[in-house]
């Protein structure tokens, strides 16, 4: 079928105005705000219903055009950059939250809805719930960071944001619409237990194994108190050490930190030489909520105990800042006061380019990981912009890398490019499995893998995918690069 | 008048939160003519982290370290020194032994001001 016969048949199925193919709008789609190369989309369509969806993927199937779902295309692994000449379906137009349920707490959502949407939807109800964000901007989207196993502000508490979904509504790469979880059964969407999680088949796919239309996602009760306050620690070990000990109480909703770096980014310093010996070098975050004022008072008594005990075997640890002390200090600050949060000064800089190694590892390693890859990156010409959590209670943790690069300057890019070469080798070393990860961090981690995982990842791609036009490539699925490995590995 | 960061790339902390301080304040004209009219360097110590002020009239430099010669020299631990910036009253913690003070007193307390947060 030739690009015009595609094109007739995608306005048969949605109107002229919602399928577009001009030069700007399939330059838009063709690039990321990382180093990953662009490609060109043949075609760019809005669908606003799952039976639209499903009549594009069915369409693709026959004319064998690779499909792309895409949201606001913030993620930093180049997933949503498409095949060429291939189809991005923008979800956008699919944005509304369809049902929140306050007994069972969750809310039912189309891939459209973004967290700010979300945000503006549970306020102006008057819902008296919440939902976790993460830290990038409020246009993103809240299933497109679920189905990747992204985090948010409560992920210590809950683990990554796919955890939190309940059930999903998909569209099979060959046009099938299904549900998985205890929406398969009940009218409810209450849980993913106990069935066969089937849910899993959309987690970390990267859109390799479908689109999904509709989700579930947890939301929790809105606590009455709030604060978030700034604790800084003059090296990683101390750091670290005290951050596994506040994992240990099950009082925080978020305990994270930031290296000094950020600190610098916001005293709008933007490229920030190597740090004065005598500065703090971790910026150590802990969120806390209660019902009332005597809980917040109590939770906040036993983090100053856990503190002055750290002081007492010799731990140079400064007094906790609240945000709203650092605002009257750097106005900026207030970008961390409430969510969704746009961290403008990461993203709006020259050339806009942003990259990462993103990663899911040990505890117990973070701080031989901050320490190893904070010379990578000085190594490279990049000051360290890292982002550590502890992940549902401390039972792992979160190590992520941040680049911010000139996207214009051809050879600032190769540089991101091999800082990041670089970092993934170091954490896959230590144990860390990058998450959001790209084509070329799964060429990296390849030889790693178990052999059996491997096969019956592209066993179930093939079954599910026998055309194989869902997002190819990603995670090296279906390509000849895979299947050589798995035959040279036979 | 400006505030001026000397090598900004390698500055401290502590130069930044300066900065942005007198920065703000100096939109109050009282205080940009009191900075107008002041010479000389302060130097200041919160934690371990050391800056220099340097008052040149049209400009305040802010400097990392400490530089000689200077009128008047404050050092507190960064959490001291924090609050006082935050306009805590710099006597009560002067008193207890908590923040170190030298050189041209009455110079200092007239700058003490210019770096607190209004």
């Amino acid at each position: 079928m030739n690009a015009d016969e595609i094109k007739k048949r995608l306005v048969a199925i949605l109107g002229p105005e919602r399928v577009n193919t001009d030069d700007a709008t399939l330059e838009k789609y063709s690039k990321d705000m990382t180093e990953a190369p662009e490609a060109r989309p043949g075609f760019v369509v809005f669908p606003q219903t799952t039976e639209e969806v499903a009549a594009i993927v069915k369409l693709a199937n026959e004319a064998k055009l690779p499909l792309t779902p895409r949201v606001a295309g913030t993620n930093l692994g180049g997933l949503t950059i498409p095949s060429p000449g291939g189809c991005v379906i923008d979800l956008t137009q699919m944005n509304r939250v369809l049902e929140v349920n306050p007994s069972e707490r969750y809310a039912i959502i189309e891939p459209g809805v973004t967290f700010e949407g979300i945000k503006k939807h549970l306020d102006e109800n008057r819902y008296d719930l919440v939902i976790g964000y993460p830290l990038s901007p409020p246009w993103t989207s809240v299933v497109a960071n679920c189905l990747l196993d992204g985090l948010g502000n409560l992920s210590f508490r809950y683990g990554t944001m796919a955890e939190w979904i309940n059930g999903i509504e998909a569209v099979l790469p060959t046009g099938e619409v299904i549900r998985a979880g205890s929406c398969a059964l009940s009218p409810l969407w209450f849980n993913r237990a106990p069935m066969p999680d089937l849910v899993g088949l959309f987690v970390s796919w990267q859109g390799t194994t479908g689109i999904v239309t509709k989700m579930a996602v947890q939301l929790w009760p809105r606590r009455a108190e709030r604060l978030r306050t700034f604790i800084m620690f003059y090296t990683w070990k101390e750091a670290f050490e005290m951050l596994a000990r506040f994992a240990r109480y099950n009082i925080y909703d978020d305990i994270g930190g930031l290296s000094w770096v950020t600190s610098k980014l916001l005293f709008k310093i933007e490229k920030p030489g190597p740090k004065d010996p005598n500065e703090p070098i971790f910026f150590l975050y802990l969120d806390i909520s209660a019902e009332d004022k005597e809980e917040l008072n109590l939770k906040i008594k036993m983090m100053n105990r856990e503190l002055e005990r750290g002081r007492d075997q010799g731990m140079q640890i400064e007094s906790p800042m609240d945000v709203k002390t650092l605002t009257s200090i750097n106005p900026d600050f207030d970008k961390f006061a409430e969510f969704p949060t746009y961290l403008d000064f990461l993203i709006e800089t020259k050339g806009r380019g942003l990259t990462w190694v993103g990663t899911y590892g040990p505890v117990n390693r973070l701080a031989e990981g901050a320490e190893k890859c904070e010379k990578i990156m000085w190594a490279h010409g990049f000051p360290p912009t890292l982002v550590i959590r502890p992940m549902k209670g401390g039972h792992y943790a979160v190590l992520r890398c941040i680049t911010i690069f000139d996207r214009s300057d051809p050879e600032d890019r190769k540089r991101a490019a091999a800082v990041n070469a670089a970092l993934c080798d170091q954490v896959l070393e230590l144990g860390y499995i990058p998450y959001k990860a790209p084509a070329w961090a799964v060429r990296k981690f390849l030889p790693r893998l178990d052999q059996g995982y491997l096969h019956t990842l592209q066993r179930i791609k093939d079954l599910l995918d026998p055309n194989g036009i869902m997002n190819p490539g990603k995670w090296l699925l279906g390509t000849e690069e895979l299947k050589q490995a798995l035959k040279t590995r036979e | 008048m400006e505030v001026v960061l000397e090598k900004p790339e390698s500055m401290n902390l502590l130069g930044l939160i300066l900065k942005m301080i007198i920065e703000r304040n100096l939109k109050q004209g009282m205080m940009a003519d009191l900075v107008a009219n002041t010479r000389g360097n302060l130097r200041l110590g919160a934690g371990q982290m050391k800056a220099t002020l340097k008052f040149e009239g049209e400009r305040v430099v802010v400097a990392r370290d400490w530089l000689i010669p200077a009128r008047a020299k404050v050092a507190a631990s960064l959490d001291t020194f924090l609050a006082i910036g935050l306009g805590k009253n710099p006597v009560i913690p002067f008193l207890l032994g908590k923040i170190s003070l030298g050189g041209n007193l009455l110079w200092l307390l007239k700058l003490m001001p210019v770096f607190q947060v209004k």
